[in-house]
């Protein structure tokens, strides 16, 4: 009985001088992302994983990587013109981009049309993707690299260009709860 | 051993039918793979190369792209709507194999995400026609098969398929049935289906275009529907359909969108257009291009503010410079009353008004009527007529021999009963009369608003067509029914005297260089001989009556019946002689009204200017010589980079009309700009100004040229 006393004392001591050295877990422990409404299907990866370390262009015919974006926190987003629910899905990304900049989340829109610029650019400029680059990925080399099988799949990546989750079909990307979900990853990885 | 018989004996009939079992179900097998491919499993589906025979047979194959689709997914048609792609297969690695296009059985129209499309679900065959090559020998079908599948996301796909098909002799393979169910739901283009399209216009609403597709079948129709294919600048969504009285025909409406891919503003109208009519499994493809129809029922409100508009556009006509040629008319009007009581200038005035509103009517009549008749018509259209142009003239000599006191009209009494009280006033008959030509002489042009209320008149029915005209009239009546209503005006006028006879001369001679005019509008129209004719006929009546007046009363009479015959020689004369020459444009700067042509013109990066004109508009001459040819438009209209296109309208032109019509105009002046931004051409106000010809061109693509100057 005052073994067991003891050992209780010794568990709730250890516990007691890791919470003083490392006080960041308890908050992480009581501080999970929701998954609901709009983003319930976020299927966040067990352990960060990277990126395949691929480039899609920009208009200009640049290389684009997701390396050139570190200390940000990506929303990656694959999407073509037939494609109805990317289409959708949009302008929302467009909002988030607008609201969540100052924090500092980079909304990257990469189109995978094989008519690429031509295809695009008409459905950017009617759904008036102001805060957004146009990028391009006609191969779908990046895509099939990062496992897309469908349409849309966008990524959350962390500041260091790991993969943190994904999320396949379209979403209100600036409803309350993705908005949260996202300001979790933003908070976490300053 | 006996005893042991009994029981080997059944061991050996199962056995055998053990193995007849197997032989049965290896056959089965066999025939199995005889005429189809193995399915490959896609996920959301599966597919597979299906042939309507089991083996190679003869230079022909129908072969099929089977799908069976998991419940909630779609693939797509070949027009899949304003989402999605059709399934295309690449026969790279095929052998002894020809393979034509994949056919498309009737889709079903989705609607996802506030998205229509048109696709297939559960199960479909695209069939494909192929030619064997080398017929003694078997073919080896390998396909890439791209399509989409989408329900609420979209997976796109690449599989590959294979098929075998010895050769040999052409049995049936047991996928012909389903190979035939649907290649017998692919639209055909004959008629034995029964369906037929009656017509297909562009209905403008106040909320955009509409395809308005009229169809009939030879049996009661039960769900008629109408797929449309188009310029991918276009969005068809679903139609609201309504069945006519028999049963037997449909009118369809299908509201058309400006797509993502559309630049600016463009009209159906005379696009070229695939039409699928449908009725429950029967469908029928149709080319068709629309030509514009009515301008669809407003709401109600918008009738009244096309009134008031009408009001306004006839109050206009009084200052747009076709009104010069009755200018000697109108101050004659005014002129005449000087020195009459109030009384008698109200009423005249208002007999004027009067003549004003009932030519108005009676054009709306005749517009109406021809219309009804189904034939293009414009404002102005009267004066693309010889005769009526003859008549004027005719009109208007006596009218100057009036001025001149040679001879008076008189309005014959139960006209003069309806416009006023009796009167022996002759000079009512005269203000009648007077308003009547000032009408017609002066609306050749179409003006600011009366473009407007002339187009909605005309594409709707006939009692819009009187109202709208009706509110015009009493709008280019205005300034005489201001004055019978304060016929103080009058009276700032000096006493009637001497100077009234020298201004009825002075209009009298003004008069005659109205005939002038006309008569050179007659040379234009038919031919100079024409004209000769008519200017001697005339001016041989014009000495009749001159005659007539001096001569002693028994002469009278016959001098009267003489120049009355002489008149109807005069009218109908120009009529006889046909016009042979083609209207020939004397500008270089002008290259011919080619419509077709545009297009081409605007894609090889070139700026167009639609000039449409004609010898009798003069608002279309005071816009020549203040705009097009001076300045910088004229400076543009040189360059190479532009194509100034005239259209000559002096006489009736089906398709003038037509393309005046595509932009919902009914009368000229009209000019229109097209350029790589604005490939459906902007149309310019009646009254050019240069500053708005310049942004227009600027605006249509052609910021060079415009910045130059």
């Amino acid at each position: 009985m005052r073994q067991a006393f003891l050992g209780l004392a010794g568990l709730i001591a250890i516990i007691a001088a890791f919470v003083l050295v490392r006080p960041d877990v308890l908050e992480r422990l009581g501080e999970q992302p929701v998954l609901e409404g709009q983003v319930q299907h976020f299927a966040a990866t067990r352990t960060l994983r990277a990126t395949p370390d691929l480039a899609w262009r920009d208009i200009d015919g640049n290389d684009v990587r997701i390396v050139d974006f570190a200390g940000k926190v990506l929303l990656v987003n694959f999407w073509a013109t037939w494609c109805a629910p990317c289409v959708r899905e949009l302008p929302s990304m467009n909002r988030l981009q607008a609201k969540l900049a100052a924090e500092g989340l980079q909304v990257v829109a990469i189109n995978v049309d094989t008519g690429g610029r031509y295809a695009a650019e008409p459905y950017v400029q009617r759904l008036a993707l102001d805060r957004l680059s146009l990028y391009l990925d006609p191969r779908s080399a990046v895509s099939r690299a990062m496992g897309v099988s469908v349409m849309p799949t966008s990524f959350l990546i962390d500041r260091r260009g790991r993969e943190i989750g994904r999320l396949e079909g379209g979403a209100e990307w600036d409803s309350d709860e993705a908005v949260a979900l996202i300001r979790y990853y933003l908070r976490r990885a300053a | 051993m006996l005893t042991r018989a009994p029981r080997a004996w059944p061991k050996w009939v199962a056995l055998v039918a053990l193995v007849l079992a197997m032989i049965a179900t290896v056959n089965t097998r066999a025939a199995d793979a005889q005429g189809a491919g193995s399915w490959v499993d896609y996920g959301q589906g599966r597919v597979r190369l299906v042939s309507a025979t089991a083996a190679a047979a003869g230079d022909r194959l129908l072969l099929g792209l089977h799908y069976v689709i998991a419940p909630g997914w779609e693939i797509y048609w070949r027009s899949p709507g304003e989402a999605g792609y059709p399934t295309t297969v690449d026969w790279t690695g095929s052998d002894n194999l020809r393979a034509g296009d994949l056919q498309w059985p009737l889709p079903r129209r989705f609607r996802l995400l506030g998205v229509e499309t048109y696709g297939y679900k559960d199960e479909v065959v695209l069939p494909i026609h192929a030619l064997v090559e080398r017929q003694d020998q078997g073919v080896k079908v390998r396909g890439e098969a791209r399509f989409l599948t989408c329900n609420e996301v979209c997976v796109p796909h690449t599989v590959n398929l294979a098929l075998d098909l010895p050769a040999g002799h052409a049995t049936l393979s047991p996928y012909a049935t389903l190979l035939n169910r649907f290649q017998s739901r692919v639209p055909q283009s004959d008629t034995h289906l029964g369906l037929t399209l009656e017509r297909a216009e562009i209905v403008v609403t106040p909320k955009g275009e509409w395809l308005r597709v009229a169809m009939r079948s030879d049996e009661p129709l039960r769900a008629p529907d109408v797929l449309v294919e188009g310029p991918r600048e276009f969005v068809f969504s679903t139609p609201a359909t309504r069945l006519t009285g028999d049963g037997r025909g449909a009118v369809v409406d299908v509201p058309v969108a400006a797509s993502v891919l559309a630049s600016t503003n463009v009209s159906l109208v005379g696009k070229p257009l695939t039409l699928t009519l449908v009725d429950g499994d029967r469908a029928r493809e149709v080319a068709t291009v629309p030509v514009p129809g009515a301008i669809d029922a407003a709401v109600d409100g918008s009738l009244l503010a096309m009134v008031l508009i009408a009001l306004l556009g006839g109050l206009i006509l009084n200052v747009m410079p076709c009104v010069l040629p009755v200018l000697a008319v109108k101050v004659l009007a005014v002129v005449d009353h000087a020195g009459n009581s109030r009384r008698a200038t109200r009423i005249g005035f208002l007999a004027s008004a009067g003549g004003i509103v009932a030519t108005f009517l009676l054009l709306a009549a005749v517009l109406a009527g021809v219309r009804a008749a189904g034939v293009a018509i414009g404002w102005g259209f009267q004066f693309q007529q010889p005769l009526f142009i003859a008549a004027m003239a005719l009109v208007i000599t006596f009218f100057a021999a009036t001025l001149l006191g040679w001879f008076e009209i008189r309005l014959p009494a139960a006209l003069a009963g309806a416009v006023g009280r009796p009167t022996t006033d002759h000079r009512l008959g005269t203000s009648f009369l007077t308003g009547m030509f000032a009408t017609i002489l002066a609306t050749p042009c179409s003006a600011p608003f009366v473009g407007t209320a002339v187009g909605f008149a005309l594409s709707r029915g006939p009692w819009e067509i009187v109202a709208m005209f009706a509110a015009m009239g009493l709008g280019m009546a205005a300034p005489y029914i201001a004055v019978a209503l304060v016929p103080r005006i009058v009276e700032w006028f000096p006493r009637p005297g001497r100077w009234m006879l020298v201004v009825r001369q002075v209009m009298a001679v003004a008069l005659v260089a109205t005939v002038v005019w006309l008569v050179s509008v007659l040379a234009v129209q038919v031919s100079t001989l024409a004209a000769v004719v008519l200017a001697v006929l005339l001016s041989a009546t014009l000495l009749l009556l001159a005659w007539r007046h001096r001569a002693a009363a028994p002469r009278r009479r016959w001098l009267t019946l003489a120049a009355m015959s002489l008149a109807v020689v005069t009218i109908v004369a120009p009529a006889i002689h046909k016009a042979e020459t083609a209207l020939t444009i004397p500008d270089a700067r002008w290259v011919a009204f080619d419509p077709g042509s545009i297009a081409g013109h605007v894609a090889e990066g070139r700026i167009v200017f639609v000039d449409v004109t004609a010898d009798w508009c003069v608002t279309c001459k005071v816009n020549k010589e203040l705009v097009l040819n001076r300045g910088a438009v004229a400076e543009i209209l040189a360059d190479a980079r532009v194509v100034a296109m005239r259209a000559d309208w002096t006489r009736p032109d089906e398709r003038i009309a037509r393309y005046l019509e595509g932009f919902r105009r009914f009368g000229i002046p009209f000019n229109a700009v097209y350029g790589r931004q604005a490939p459906g051409g902007i149309a310019l106000p009646e009254l050019l100004r240069e500053d708005v010809v310049v942004a227009a061109i600027r605006q249509a693509g052609g910021a060079a040229l415009a910045a130059r100057q």
